[in-house]
């Protein structure tokens, strides 16, 4: 997937030297609301951009707590294969663990994972500003959706989706097959099926979405599928 | 004001530090002390050539002391602190002895409360808590003192404002303001982890006030904020 990036972070993505890129990420606790929690991969703390509900950078200077979390790559590929993406960070003292244990572990909760470079965060007087031209558009922000969580003593893991993976829908919705669309898909007699209500319903309460079905229900100008598609099989002439 | 290594807790107008309740004194490292800023870059080379180069965290400074022959006595104080620590689980205030300065003057600026030191580079100091040293530890071989750059109160390279708000240690005034004073930075830090495992028994002294082993060793430290 391509991302809209500024010149500012086009520029740094391309320099060959004195660059820090650092991965944020920003997770939202509340089942309900918005309840930010801000972590950073680094060995210190880093002022950076809060976000709002609806998840924008904001000029809102907020502190990235430090830790040591590992993370997967968000991958995407030609075949519209949809990413999926782990975090883990560590238990410390159990505050990720009394998060997930209090909050339905997180399950359908939104995990913003922000890629910047330490320049273009906010610069300031506390040891924890490391900007020094400070830019909050230039970021590349991912949004992902927790969909199962495990703990230890030592670490929380989530698993993070794509919405679509979450509510089990797959992209694109409608696909070539031999089999009708419209009958696998519950819309047997709807408006693309029979829009002129044509088929007596009481005889033919359903439709397996087969060619056959469709003709003796004499509506195959109307057939969903695609009969020709062919099959994993050897044919001998 | 935390704890300082090899001392402990400071204790207001006096030279030594409590561990326990047990008064400690400074005990420098005989063996010398290095120190030396830890860069995490990663580099993409082309045989000997760096072609990338990218931050990967932020750099930080790693202080050793080391000691040679020190008294059993002096061993068990260092013990003490790093059981009083838990090893490397409580962080606390180290002197990089290694990174002395002897400014171009010190002249009192509150009083005796605080002092500005000249100096033609104070890169080593920031009035930010947690970032490079925000405490100075003046010394002139015998006595010291210990104080606090205070917010705003730092030129770069021209002058260093320290404040002494609790008087640490017993260096007077007067002591602070004369030719020869040092000064070094103090970093809050962990030790590396298992140090007193470096130390090895030399000779056994069989009389005196010190009777018993000399230990060689050292003790590695990092600093917790970035310098």
């Amino acid at each position: 997937m391509t991302q809209d990036v500024t010149a500012t972070f086009s520029a740094n993505q391309l320099k060959l030297d004195d660059v820090h890129p650092l991965e944020m990420f920003c997770l939202n606790a509340s089942n309900s609301g918005f309840d930010p929690l801000y972590y950073v991969n680094s060995n210190q703390s880093v002022v950076g951009y809060s976000l709002n509900a609806t998840g924008d950078l904001t000029d809102v200077e907020t502190t990235y707590i430090g830790l040591p979390i590992k993370s997967g790559a968000i991958q995407s590929d030609i075949q519209g294969q949809i990413p999926s993406f782990s975090i883990t960070i560590p238990n410390t003292d159990r505050v990720i663990e009394s998060v997930i244990q209090s909050s339905n572990y997180l399950r359908g909760n939104t995990v913003y994972v922000i890629n910047m470079f330490a320049d273009n965060l906010p610069s300031g007087v506390t040891g924890n500003h490391v900007g020094t031209s400070p830019d909050k558009n230039s970021h590349i922000k991912e949004k992902l959706y927790i969909d199962s969580c495990s703990s230890n003593e030592e670490a929380v893991t989530f698993n993070l989706k794509n919405k679509f993976n979450i509510q089990n829908i797959v992209l694109p919705r409608r696909t070539y097959s031999r089999e009708c669309h419209w009958a696998l898909s519950n819309k047997y007699l709807g408006t693309e099926c029979d829009p002129a209500s044509a088929i007596n319903s009481g005889t033919f309460p359903t439709c397996d979405g087969t060619l056959e079905q469709c003709k003796k229900r004499n509506n195959t100008a109307r057939f969903g599928g695609f009969p020709s598609v062919p099959r994993n099989s050897i044919v001998v002439l | 004001m935390t704890d300082v290594f090899s001392i402990g807790t400071l204790v207001a107008g006096a030279d030594h530090g409590l561990i326990d309740g047990i008064p400690y004194h400074m005990l420098e490292p005989n063996g010398g002390c290095d120190s030396y800023p830890v860069f995490q870059n990663i580099h993409t080379s082309h045989d000997t050539q760096i072609l990338m180069s990218r931050q990967k965290a932020l750099p930080s400074l790693t202080i050793t002391y080391k000691y040679t022959g020190i008294w059993a006595s002096e061993y068990r104080q260092i013990e003490h602190f790093i059981d009083n620590k838990k090893d490397n689980l409580n962080s606390f205030y180290v002197i990089d002895f290694s990174s002395g300065d002897v400014p171009t003057s010190i002249t009192s600026i509150g009083g005796g409360t605080a002092f500005r030191i000249s100096t033609p580079d104070t890169s080593l100091f920031s009035e930010i808590p947690n970032f490079k040293s925000n405490k100075v530890f003046f010394s002139n071989g015998y006595y010291w003192k210990v104080g606090i750059i205070e917010s705003g109160d730092m030129t770069a390279n021209v002058s260093i404002d320290a404040r002494v708000t609790t008087d640490y240690g017993t260096l007077t005034s007067a002591q602070v303001e004369a030719s020869g004073v040092q000064i070094y930075p103090m970093y809050e830090c962990y030790t590396s982890g298992k140090n007193l495992d470096s130390f090895q028994t030399i000779e056994y002294v069989s009389n005196g006030d010190n009777k018993g082993f000399t230990y060689d060793g050292q003790v590695v430290f990092t600093t917790k904020y970035k310098v």
